[in-house]
């Protein structure tokens, strides 16, 4: 291959790379753009520059009671899934027993099931627990949601380093409870937080459960609400605001995850 | 004692696990096992005239087909769409791939209705696209996409593209690059080295990547919803009809377990496709 | 030039190749004759892994020529050079069968499918694979997969045969099983080959002639058994076979210069060194007698310990404050009671076996 064949190729490549980027990055940067705008529309650009609409969106109380809402919903279901998620990954890792295969299978099972399945069915098994729509139905699906993240990283963080500490431990005197108080989870830490913050950020996001377990209250669907009703900026204002937000916490969780990584082994 | 260990680690999670997992599913069969009475709105029975109508009447399977239909295309096209963007992430230096990463998850945690937004400015009637399309003058009158069939498509495919590259890539980054160099060294030009290494070796990640991308589409309700046309209906929002709208809670149950049935056999269908084509992957 | 005379097949002249400011190939020559077997010995990091690169065609030289036949390939991308590599872990297909990593290169360089399925089973044949042809890799030894990357190189009838520290992988059994298979198999097809090793028993194995690198340069090139017995320099005399260093002292004695090791042992010695030097002498040349020797002076060594190589023995001793480790034939020793710990034993050089530096004054 001529040396000048493989510039062209790589020419290439790499603007093909820029093309999709941009088809990516369009849809989330314009939205950003337009909540600036001064005026009533979507034009995009916006004609003129204000804060107005994001300053609409914080008064709007449907919106900042949805907010509310979701986030202790995320919250709770977020440290459901966490806690059951670590639970199990910590017996699949350390512990050989019969079923295991299986297990493993089972967590991941949530994966494949269709939402909207799930939240028909799950209709129909609350009034069983006699459980009524509303935060806490919906934290428990979101918890279900969640689960199956926070088992994954926190089983691939297990693998990472040399279940001979927590012998090590044992051996020195210190029981079960403070072995994976004190050894275990610092070692996890980075599998747990990366899969924490994909279950909160899926329960913040939910749609398609939250559908069928709140009372139309939780943010997302008040702001799906808001753009059938009046298509205005504000949900764009809204929208960035969370984004900054959920960028910052990304800012903050990752470097964690990678140093407490590189801590093991 | 000790062999209950496990089992009592696993003991949170079966909580959950359990009743919000398995007892619902067994609800839906249940379900799709009743009847719809049009006064109480179901009633307990064992037929599977659900069934029968869910997969004979030419409605539902209209629904069915298009979903099938939408979700081939749009796996097709990310398939496509993923191959030179895989191998592009693997050639790049460290920061540029972080950030070639960073912004493919980006469809992943920024929310869908802020993308839905987006593509209202994109590609809505008074949209961009629009705007672009009728002052060159190639239309008179703006061109309906979103709330489209084609707008579906191009939603699908914005929210399920890194789903599609990530296995890809995982499956790319594996392969030995002694073993590129060997190619070459026998005398295989890049195209061969492509096609005979490459692409053979990346199949067990194309397969996985597919089969995500297949299963989502077909069980997604958000999109189609936000973005479809009523004139393109697809499952998950006609389950939601007939459940919420028509409480035919029975064939809804039926449609629903017809659904999970497909996601199931695309899994399986993925595992075996994945032992036959990449042998070397099956351990002897 | 070329250890025969016969118009050489690969010449490399004059080579240069460096990274970022460091050279890792600095100035090297070789040429080879057709069928010879060349080795180039050193250790990781001595550029010999880069000088194959080189030849391959993977890296591009900044200074000098590769010529192949007497045309210069410099430019030639590595996939149109016929120079066939057998890779350190072999690099073979995980994706395809025995036959199929085998018949590779012939697709490439498109063989007819008739002359295809005769030239793969000739290799077969002659790597014993026979009955492995449809395994996969993974389903391979380590030794059969080493036989399927030497049949892959060989089928396609390379001008060179580059081979990159192939027996590495190996344990000993099978590694010395497998040099003595291929030393046959080298000299039956009379390829031109160049082998890379760090490994002193696979070059003397397996070639005609070794060149042994050091930092980018070839210091020595020559017939194993000569490069051995008349080492250009300390560098080759360690790098070859086992040797000590020992700090010694140039001085006057009975008229003429000689070194002096310790306080007990002088030798004779007129290379120009002066003052504090070392001496490198290898572990067979130390000579041990029960009585004292001509270049003894003071109170005898002390042997350490004594440990069974096999055909030879390993004898640690103690000469004054330096240790000395000397090999002896393990069917020379006559009394192996006179051997035992802290045992008084005299300790001689055998003359002109040993190499002397000048060691920096402080």
């Amino acid at each position: 291959m001529s040396e000048r064949s493989s510039r062209l190729s790589r020419i290439a490549l790499a603007s093909y790379g820029l093309a999709v980027t941009i088809f990516i990055v369009l849809p989330i940067a314009l939205p950003v753009a337009v909540a600036f705008t001064s005026s009533d529309n979507l034009a995009f650009p916006p004609q003129g520059l204000s804060l107005r609409w994001f300053a609409a969106a914080l008064d709007n109380p449907q919106f900042m009671t949805g907010l509310r809402l979701s986030f202790f919903i995320a919250l709770g279901s977020t440290i459901m899934a966490t806690v059951t998620g670590v639970c199990a990954a910590m017996a699949v890792a350390r512990y050989l027993f019969r079923g295991r295969v299986a297990v493993q299978a089972i967590m991941l099972l949530p994966l494949s099931l269709p939402a909207i399945v799930l939240g028909l069915g799950l209709l129909f098994v609350l009034p069983l627990f006699g459980m009524r729509n509303g935060m806490v139905a919906t934290m428990l699906g979101h918890a279900l949601l969640g689960l199956p993240y926070v088992f994954s990283m926190a089983l691939a963080a297990f693998s990472n380093y040399d279940s001979a500490l927590e012998r090590a431990s044992l051996n020195l005197g210190a029981g079960a409870t403070r072995t994976f108080l004190f050894v275990t989870l610092p070692l996890i830490r980075g599998g747990v937080l990366a899969g924490g913050l994909a279950a909160f950020l899926l329960s913040f996001d939910n749609i398609s459960l939250s559908l069928f377990l709140s009372n139309n209250d939780t943010l997302p669907l008040r702001m799906m609400q808001q753009m059938q009703s009046y298509a205005d900026p504000g949900v764009a204002a809204l929208a960035t605001m969370l984004l900054t937000l959920s960028l910052a916490a990304l800012l903050i969780i990752v470097p964690a995850v990678s140093r407490s990584g590189s801590n093991s082994k | 004692m000790r062999a209950l260990r496990p089992w009592l680690w696993l003991l949170p999670a079966g909580c959950i696990v359990v009743p919000l997992f398995f007892l619902p599913t067994a609800m839906m069969v249940r379900n799709s096992v009743y009847r719809d009475d049009p006064v109480r709105f179901i009633v307990p029975d064992f037929t599977f005239v659900n069934y029968f109508t869910v997969l004979s009447d030419p409605y539902y399977l209209r629904v069915f087909g298009n979903s099938l239909w939408l979700a081939t295309l749009v796996a097709l096209i990310a398939l496509v769409m993923a191959y030179p963007f895989a191998h592009l992430i693997t050639r790049v230096s460290d920061r540029t791939r972080l950030m070639l990463l960073w912004v493919l998850c980006l469809p992943l945690y920024v929310s869908i209705i802020m993308r839905v937004f987006g593509w209202i400015i994109i590609i809505g009637d008074l949209g961009l696209l629009n705007q672009l399309l009728m002052k060159i003058g190639i239309v008179a009158k703006p061109v309906r996409i979103l709330f489209e069939f084609e707008g579906m498509v191009v939603g699908m495919l914005h929210r399920y593209f890194p789903l599609m590259v990530l296995p890809l890539l995982a499956s790319m980054q594996k392969i030995d690059p002694v073993l590129l160099r060997s190619a070459s060294n026998l005398g295989a030009g890049r195209l061969r080295t492509w096609y005979s290494i490459i692409l053979p070796l990346t199949i067990p990640g194309a397969v996985a990547g597919t089969q995500l991308v297949f299963a989502g589409v077909l069980s997604d309700y958000v999109i189609p919803m936000l973005m479809g046309s009523t004139r393109f209906p697809v499952t998950a929002p006609t389950i939601f009809l007939e459940a919420a709208t028509n409480a035919s809670w029975a064939k809804a149950g039926a449609m629903g377990i017809v659904l999970l049935g497909i996601v199931l056999a695309i899994n399986v269908v993925a595992g075996v496709w994945i032992g036959r084509a990449a042998p070397w992957t099956r351990r002897t | 030039m070329t250890g025969a005379d016969q118009p050489a097949e690969l010449v490399l002249r004059d080579v240069r190749k460096a990274f970022d400011g460091y050279i890792a190939v600095d100035r090297c020559s070789l040429s080879l004759a057709k069928g010879e077997v060349v080795a180039i010995l050193g250790p990781s990091g001595c550029g010999k892994s880069t000088l194959l690169n080189l030849i391959a065609g993977f890296e591009e030289p900044d200074f000098g020529d590769v010529a192949l036949r007497g045309e210069i390939i410099n430019k030639v991308p590595p996939n149109r050079r016929n120079v066939a590599m057998v890779f350190q872990n072999y690099a073979l297909f995980p994706h395809m069968t025995v036959a199929e990593n085998i018949a590779y290169g012939l697709k490439a360089r498109r063989v007819s499918k008739a002359e295809l399925q005769t030239r793969v089973a000739g290799a077969v044949a002659l790597l014993k694979l026979t009955g492995f042809e449809d395994r996969f890799p993974a389903q391979l030894s380590g030794g059969q997969r080493q036989r399927v990357a030497v049949a892959r190189a060989i089928v396609v009838d390379p001008d060179v045969l580059l081979l990159d520290e192939a027996f590495s992988a190996l344990d000993r059994n099978l590694r010395d099983q497998m040099q003595l298979e291929l030393s046959l198999l080298l000299r039956r097809l009379s390829v031109t080959t160049v082998i890379v090793t760090h490994d002193q028993q696979e070059a003397f194995t397996l070639a005609d002639r070794i060149a042994i690198m050091k930092e980018g340069r070839i210091v020595q090139v020559g017939p194993p058994k000569e490069v051995y017995r008349n080492p250009a320099d300390s560098y080759v005399l360690r790098f070859l076979g086992r040797a000590n260093s020992l700090p010694g002292v140039v001085v006057q004695h009975e008229g003429r210069r000689c070194v002096q090791v310790g306080e007990g042992l002088v030798v004779a010695h007129d290379l120009p060194a002066e003052g504090e030097v070392s001496v490198n002498v290898r572990a067979e040349d130390v000579v041990i007698s029960l009585v004292p020797t001509a270049a003894h002076r003071h109170s005898p060594a002390r042997v350490v310990l004594v440990t069974s190589l096999g055909a030879q023995q390993r004898v640690v001793l103690r000469l004054d404050d330096l240790q000395v480790v000397a090999e002896i034939p393990t069917a020379s020793i006559a009394d192996w009671d006179s051997l035992h710990r802290n045992a008084g034993v005299y300790v001689d050089l055998r003359p002109g076996s040993f190499i002397v530096d000048q060691r920096s004054s402080a």
